[in-house]
């Protein structure tokens, strides 16, 4: 881990290491889009252009993002024209979501395309160009965690030195492996109906983004003590809950029940995260409840995804 | 050729990010840094402190430049920590952050301190939790945005005290001297050896029986750092801040000054965390104000 350093110059720009596996990360994505198109919809056309809006759309939302969360921060601490310098770097991982699902929209009105194909054609490829993007923040002092102080575990992947030569987690490298370990399920799983490939990738994120982003100790987003990562996976964790349970035939109350364990594993977290601050709990049992928390949203969540066994679904995506 | 065309273009852009994404956060060139109010050498490392120096028991640490002297008292049925300090000169009272400005980086204050290598340390203001406040640090001004009826307390180059109540940038820039270091939490508990009246519309629970965490002068030099425990602790019921004032007008303060308390309260001796150990729990702060020594290994 070091700060951010120039490695080269491109028209007369500088060039930095985080910079350079970023482009070849999202270039890996776009090749793989390229190329799913082609396996899938038998026109890599789709997939080019699907990651010609996406490139551009992503960058400008993950820096809206970063500005809009930052914006009372701006106003009075960052140079005046922050908002445009790019160059100076500041950027979301909610800003990218949403500019992803732009440009797969964008896509599917002008290509006459349903939505939820080509969403399941993007996810695979963001979450590769994702897994890059963590990775580079070997290249920074960013995507560390706690002070790791037993010896036993200074060695990779378990600790990294930052610049002080302290011992941190390098929770980058574990969320980096995460969003490959999603890519690598959705492309190996087959996915009848068309949009859970992107809703299950979407659940996977979600879930593990709360966890890997309660073990960060860096320069992350927050509102006060409120981890915006955290919120964002959250809040996808229950947008995709929300649909799979809008298509199922079954009666009321089980959507009652199932409303009603989401909300109270929310509180679950809620109170996890505060007790990482204030309980008298060792934080390693908070931690495992909070994964047993998530893994049990997941369940909950994957099971919805499922059809009926009486009666089918009620709809298709 | 329209695929070709579209491949140049993607491969373009994709080129772009390379120059456009220096870091997912925000370079050290993206904050408005004002240039340093006067030419002091605030930026040069401390000494390393010698080890020897240190008294048992967690009692302080005694050389020819810096005495600390750490005891521990009862209270309003609390348990109070209470340093007593004497520098030889005013560049040995610090302050430091866990990062850049700019960064919401938070770290404990014991990793911080042995950073700098700080004697004793204890936490600052969290001037990272919002966008208000006057932020002066070791001579550089970061941010001059005092938050409406707050005190802030300034710090000159001889090691004095000046309260600035209901601060605005008017009334801070009217002070005298030479100002090194700013705090913007309070509000000021003491000003002249007088217990101030506690402003009830301030934001940070002023009736609340909690940890409570004060610096202040008790006369040229010659500082104290009071840390009280708070309910998260066995046997302690912690101060409201008109309790806190009251017990530092009697301990001998001159000036006096409300930190950031609550879990954020951290006093640190010899790189570790000494108060309200019973929570178990270290929560991660911004910034710390700490004493260093003259005497130790350069």
């Amino acid at each position: 881990m070091a700060e951010p350093a120039v490695i080269g110059s491109l028209l007369g720009l500088d060039i930095y290491g985080y910079g350079m596996i970023t482009a070849a990360s999202v270039l890996c994505g776009c090749l793989l889009c390229v190329w799913l198109a082609h396996a899938r919809l038998k026109n890599a056309m789709v997939g080019l252009r699907l990651a010609l809006y996406a490139v551009p759309l992503c960058l400008l939302f993950a820096r809206l993002g970063y500005c809009l969360v930052r914006a009372p921060f701006i106003a009075v601490d960052y140079v005046p024209d922050f908002w445009i310098q790019f160059r100076l770097g500041g950027y979301s991982l909610a800003g990218g979501s949403l500019g992803l699902m732009l440009a797969v929209w964008v896509l599917a009105s002008l290509t006459k395309r349903p939505f939820a194909p080509l969403m399941d054609l993007a996810l695979p490829c963001a979450m590769v160009a994702l897994a890059g993007l963590r990775w580079a923040e070997a290249f920074t002092l960013n995507g560390v965690g706690a002070y790791v102080d037993n010896e036993a575990f200074w060695w990779f992947p378990m600790a990294v030195q930052n610049t002080y030569g302290e011992f941190v987690l390098p929770v980058f490298f574990w969320e980096g492996l995460t969003a490959l370990v999603i890519a690598a399920v959705l492309l190996a799983r087959h996915f009848p109906r068309p949009g859970d490939q992107a809703l299950t990738g979407t659940l996977l994120l979600g879930l593990t983004q709360v966890f890997w982003e309660s073990l960060r100790a860096d320069d992350y987003l927050r509102f006060g003590f409120v981890r915006v990562n955290q919120l964002w996976g959250v809040a996808l964790v229950c947008f995709v809950i929300a649909l799979w349970l809008s298509r199922r035939a079954k009666p009321r109350r089980h959507a009652v029940a199932t409303i009603a364990a989401v909300a109270l594993c929310i509180a679950g977290m809620v109170g996890i995260m505060f007790g990482l601050d204030k309980l008298p709990i060792p934080n390693e049992a908070l931690y495992a409840l909070l994964g047993l928390i998530l893994i049990l949203m997941g369940v909950l969540g994957l099971r919805l995804r499922e059809p009926d066994r009486k009666g089918g679904t009620r709809r298709c995506a | 050729m329209k695929f070709v065309w579209r491949v140049l273009l993607l491969l373009v852009m994709v080129a772009l990010l390379t120059v456009l994404c220096p870091d997912a956060t925000p370079l050290p060139g993206a904050y408005a840094e004002t240039e340093a109010l006067a030419p002091l050498s605030l930026d040069a490392d401390a000494p390393v402190p010698d080890a020897a120096a240190y008294l048992p028991d967690n009692a302080g640490y005694a050389d020819d430049s810096l005495s600390v002297s750490i005891s521990t008292m009862r209270e309003f049925d609390t348990d109070i920590m209470v340093a007593k300090i004497t520098v030889k000169d005013a560049s040995q009272l610090r302050t430091a952050m866990a990062a850049k400005f700019g960064s919401t980086q938070d770290i404990p204050g014991a990793k911080l301190a042995k950073r700098v290598n700080a004697v004793f340390a204890i936490n600052g203001d969290y001037f990272n939790f919002d966008s208000t406040g006057y932020v002066l640090r070791q001579g550089t001004l970061y941010r001059d945005n005092p938050r409406e009826d707050s005190d802030v307390l300034l710090i000159d180059d001889q090691g004095d005290f000046h309260a600035v109540v209901n601060a605005t940038s008017e009334k801070i820039a009217a002070v005298q001297g030479t100002i090194v270091n700013a705090l913007s939490f309070g509000p000021a508990l003491v000003v002249d050896g007088q217990a101030q009246e506690i402003n009830a519309r301030l934001l940070i629970a002023p009736e609340k029986e909690t940890q409570r965490m004060v610096l202040a002068q008790t006369g040229p030099l010659s500082y104290l750092c009071v840390a009280t425990e708070g309910p998260e602790n066995p046997g302690s019921r912690g101060l409201t801040l008109k309790e806190t004032a009251q017990l530092m007008v009697e301990l001998g303060a001159v000036t006096a000054y409300n930190l950031d308390g609550g879990s954020s309260s951290t006093m640190v001796l010899n790189n570790a965390k000494i108060n309200a150990l019973s929570t178990h729990k270290v929560r991660p702060i911004c910034d710390i104000v700490y004493f260093a020594t003259l005497c130790g290994t350069r």
